[in-house]
């Protein structure tokens, strides 16, 4: 769902003012994006689903504070790594454990392709859970959101260059995690 | 030259490197090798990390209406958003106190300058009403010119004085009043505005 920026920062006065319809209308406009990033953050469904409910409750009570200057999206995107976080470390929810202790060498011996990349998908998303929460915030919100480094820094609210390292060094960790996964997939397309 | 590049695969993967940059890692990948794999790597795993979809999910429509039902009923306000209402709600209290201190003003001012000015004042308390004389100038002109006995000038001078008096108060009173409308039309119009859309959604 896309709107004009004019539109939004009317929605967003009028919710400002307490107008709950026009921020309903925001939820709606927003709804894909904040549920993608806590989703990617929490690694679980039922968890993300809260998580996402939870970050538009945090942006109504924090809406007075919100300058129609900077991006709601970014400003939405920060609550929800945030939220995603603490509901994890609240929740003690026994996610996937680390993929260090998963035996990937036999990680995908179904024969069928389809679970073949549900198994290979469950592995990525458990390495992604597993990196330090500022590597996974930014890796979230550049691999999937496709945030640029600058909205990155913006809505994290740090540097660009700490984006660039921070995202080097996700990558640099999920690499030697799938390492196995991304020598196979090497293999594939060398044969 | 080698980590030099390196260093900017992760920005050259990103679309974040500048057209000069962009050029000279392009020109590096074709005949580096080991550069070529590690961007290959890089490739790699980004492919790897889009492959996993995002499940189903509750639509924005239900969300919408399950995170209305967990709402209070209006936003918390800032600090400085609170401020700034206590201050507005204080306005009409402080015009109310203003118009109050004007008129007793007005009317201890007249009665004083009245009684003293018909010599009702003892000596005690004559300096009251001499703190602060009303300009007469009519008065002043009539006199200057003798046409008039001092019985009349003396009238007209309390005249001339009460009027100017009466005036001035009546200028800050009219003040007030037009800012305690304005108020009320500016509260007037917040309501309604505040009343668009206000329903509760289901």
């Amino acid at each position: 769902m896309t709107t004009s920026p004019a539109n939004e920062i009317t929605l967003v006065m009028q919710a400002q003012n307490g107008d709950r319809n026009a921020f309903s209308e925001l939820i709606r406009i927003h709804t894909k994006g904040v549920q993608g990033v806590v989703y990617r953050m929490c690694g679980d469904r039922q968890l993300a689903e809260d998580a996402a409910q939870e970050t538009f409750i945090q942006a109504w009570l924090r809406l007075s504070s919100y300058r129609p200057k900077s991006s709601l999206r970014n400003w939405l995107y920060r609550i929800a790594v945030n939220t995603a976080i603490d509901m994890l470390r609240k929740e003690k929810r026994i996610l996937p454990g680390a993929v260090d202790d998963m035996n990937l060498a036999d990680a995908a011996p179904e024969p069928e392709a389809r679970f073949v990349k549900a198994e290979r998908s469950a592995l990525v998303r458990t390495a992604v859970v597993g990196l330090p929460d500022a590597s996974r915030a930014v890796l979230v919100l550049r691999e999937y959101e496709g945030l640029s480094y600058k909205e990155i820094a913006d809505t994290l609210d740090i540097p660009v260059g700490t984006v660039m390292s921070r995202l080097n060094y996700a990558r640099k960790l999920l690499r030697e995690k799938l390492e196995v996964l991304l020598d196979a997939v090497a293999e594939v397309e060398h044969v | 030259m080698f980590d030099h590049i390196v260093a900017l695969l992760d920005a050259y993967l990103d679309g974040e490197l500048n057209s000069t940059q962009h050029k000279k890692v392009e020109m590096h990948l074709e005949e580096c090798q080991a550069c070529q794999a590690e961007m290959d790597t890089l490739q790699a795993l980004s492919a790897m990390l889009l492959e996993d979809t995002l499940p189903d999910f509750a639509s924005p429509e239900q969300l919408a209406a399950n995170v209305a039902l967990h709402l209070p009923r209006t936003p918390v306000k800032s600090v400085e958003w609170r401020v700034l209402e206590f201050g507005w709600w204080l306005a009409p209290v402080g015009l109310l106190l203003a118009w109050i201190f004007i008129s007793t003003t007005a009317f201890v001012s007249n009665a004083l300058s009245a009684a003293g000015n018909f010599g009702l004042l003892n000596s005690t308390f004559a300096w009251i009403a001499s703190g602060s004389p009303v300009d007469v100038n009519f008065a002043a002109l009539l006199g200057k010119f003798g046409w008039l006995e001092q019985g009349s000038l003396q009238r007209v001078t309390v005249s001339e004085g009460s009027i100017r008096a009466l005036i001035s108060s009546v200028f800050w009173q009219v003040s007030i009043a037009m800012l305690y409308l304005s108020w009320i039309a500016i509260w007037w119009a917040r309501q309604t505005h505040r009343g668009l859309g206000q329903p509760l959604e289901s």
